[in-house]
């Protein structure tokens, strides 16, 4: 729709999450997961409103998140009837805020806490800031992580690439 | 933890943290609505200066042919709750009506359709409170209405409304207004931002062989676009984006033209002329470089 508006027929190109990128680099073999440096600790994933709800990648980012983590827990409920991280919409950069955001999201606590895991993913900048203002305020013993930093620990380097000693 | 540990968890911090007496904010309208007080300079200086013509011609020109038809929305509601449930604000506090969706749009848009359009500058600060602060957006609530009534959509509505006259929480109107003038977030000049792009190839070399940050390189099969607070307080994310290209061998490159940023603030207070150039520049910059595909940033 956007386009049409814009003055294109068609798009030229194809528009991609990130999620969808890295599934698809990992199921045509670009790129590959160290099964030595996979993450043993317990995982959840945080399901962003604009990745799952609208663009529909939710199978994808877990195949990504599976394929790296030895350990992964989704969160009840979960995909597309996840909780919000109550930083959407603008509100992640309210900062003077955060205690109030932190307070409205009593239920995102409960999600992480029943799930058990150690580490939460936030695929996305804005799930981040909130996953970490309901951190700060219910002062959950877990620690957040993006998908690039996942892939980025747990991916095989080539030997040509690694850089000489010295 | 079981489910009474993590509620005799969760019930200790927020004992903890509601210690003392804290001041109090009352709505003028709605007395249930009680909240904590949190100062904002946009919110609360901005107000003073309005006046009730101006927010009736405002209201007027943002809703009023749409007025039928919004009236009845909000009249087909049938107060089933099920928007509520879905509501994390609503279910974190207590299960408190105020915060819960319907109510949302009743008290803001319902309250100035109800008034004909004639409200006081203290209600436009309380709207801006309930849509600025206390929704996200998110689309869950619409998801769950069993009439399909689109609620976010109005919440949006009322953003433009209060967009309009100015009254934005002030960190949001900053990033808005950033984009208007840089078309980032950050207020991030050009030259800064490909000066940090040199920097993290320069400093990228030594963490793995080969590893460059193509700029304008045309015909390319990825462009990716970060966001704006990455060249500025994040290169992190541009290290590792770069290291996974590398390691995938993917051609790829950036911008060096405006609008790199793939974030858009104006779209959250609903200014459709700013938001309207950010999607141009995005696709005119995919459009000049001959890409196959775009890629974001999470």
């Amino acid at each position: 729709m956007a386009a049409q508006l814009l003055g294109f027929k068609n798009l030229p190109f194809e528009v991609l999450q990130p999620a969808e990128f890295y599934y698809e680099l990992l199921v045509t073999g670009r790129l590959k997961i160290d099964p030595a440096k996979r993450i043993k600790e317990p995982v959840t994933v945080q399901d962003p409103c604009n990745v799952i709800r609208r663009a529909g990648a939710a199978e994808k980012l877990r195949y990504v998140i599976k394929a790296a983590c030895e350990d992964f827990r989704d969160m009840y409920p979960n995909r597309e009837h996840n909780f919000c991280c109550n930083s959407g919409g603008g509100l992640a950069a309210l900062s003077n805020w955060s205690a109030h955001k932190g307070r409205g999201n009593r239920v995102k606590a409960e999600q992480i806490l029943r799930t058990g895991a150690k580490i939460v993913i936030t695929p996305c900048h804005n799930c981040h800031t909130g996953i970490k203002d309901v951190i700060n305020y219910w002062k959950l013993p877990v620690k957040t992580m993006y998908l690039d930093q996942l892939l980025v620990s747990t991916m095989v380097i080539p030997e040509e690439l690694k850089p000489e000693e010295g | 933890m079981n489910e009474f540990a993590i509620e005799r968890y969760l019930n200790r911090i927020i004992e903890e943290r509601e210690q003392g007496e804290k001041e109090k904010y009352v709505s003028p309208y709605f007395p249930e609505y009680v909240r904590e007080v949190v100062p904002d300079m946009g919110l609360d200086e901005r107000v003073s200066q309005l006046t009730t013509e101006q927010i009736e011609r405002v209201i007027k020109r943002v809703i009023g042919k749409q007025t039928a038809r919004l009236k009845s929305i909000i009249e087909t509601c049938m107060h089933c709750g099920l928007c509520s449930d879905a509501c994390q604000w609503y279910i974190s506090n207590d299960r408190d009506p105020t915060y819960a969706p319907v109510a949302k749009i009743r008290m803001t848009l319902g309250e100035m359709i109800k008034r004909n359009f004639k409200v006081d500058p203290e209600f436009i600060k309380f709207c801006a409170r309930v849509v600025f602060t206390e929704c996200n957006i998110c689309h869950r609530c619409s998801m769950y209405c069993p009439f399909g009534l689109d609620i976010t959509a109005i919440i949006r509505l009322v953003r433009r409304i209060c967009f309009i006259l100015g009254v934005v929480p002030q960190r949001q109107l900053d990033q808005a207004q950033t984009h208007i003038t840089f078309l980032n977030q950050v207020w991030l000049s050009q030259n800064d931002y490909l000066d940090t792009l040199f920097w993290r190839e320069e400093e990228g070399i030594y963490e793995l062989k080969n590893l460059r940050i193509p700029i304008d390189k045309e015909g390319a099969e990825i462009l990716w676009f970060p966001l704006g607070a990455e060249p500025k307080t994040g290169v992190d994310h541009i290290d590792r984006f770069a290291k996974i290209m590398a390691v995938a061998g993917v051609d790829w490159t950036m911008t060096s033209k405006d609008t790199w940023d793939s974030s858009n603030m104006s779209m959250f207070i609903n200014d459709y002329f700013t938001m309207e150039r950010i999607v141009r520049g995005l696709y005119e910059n995919a459009k000049r470089l001959r890409v196959k595909r775009i890629v974001l940033t999470e």
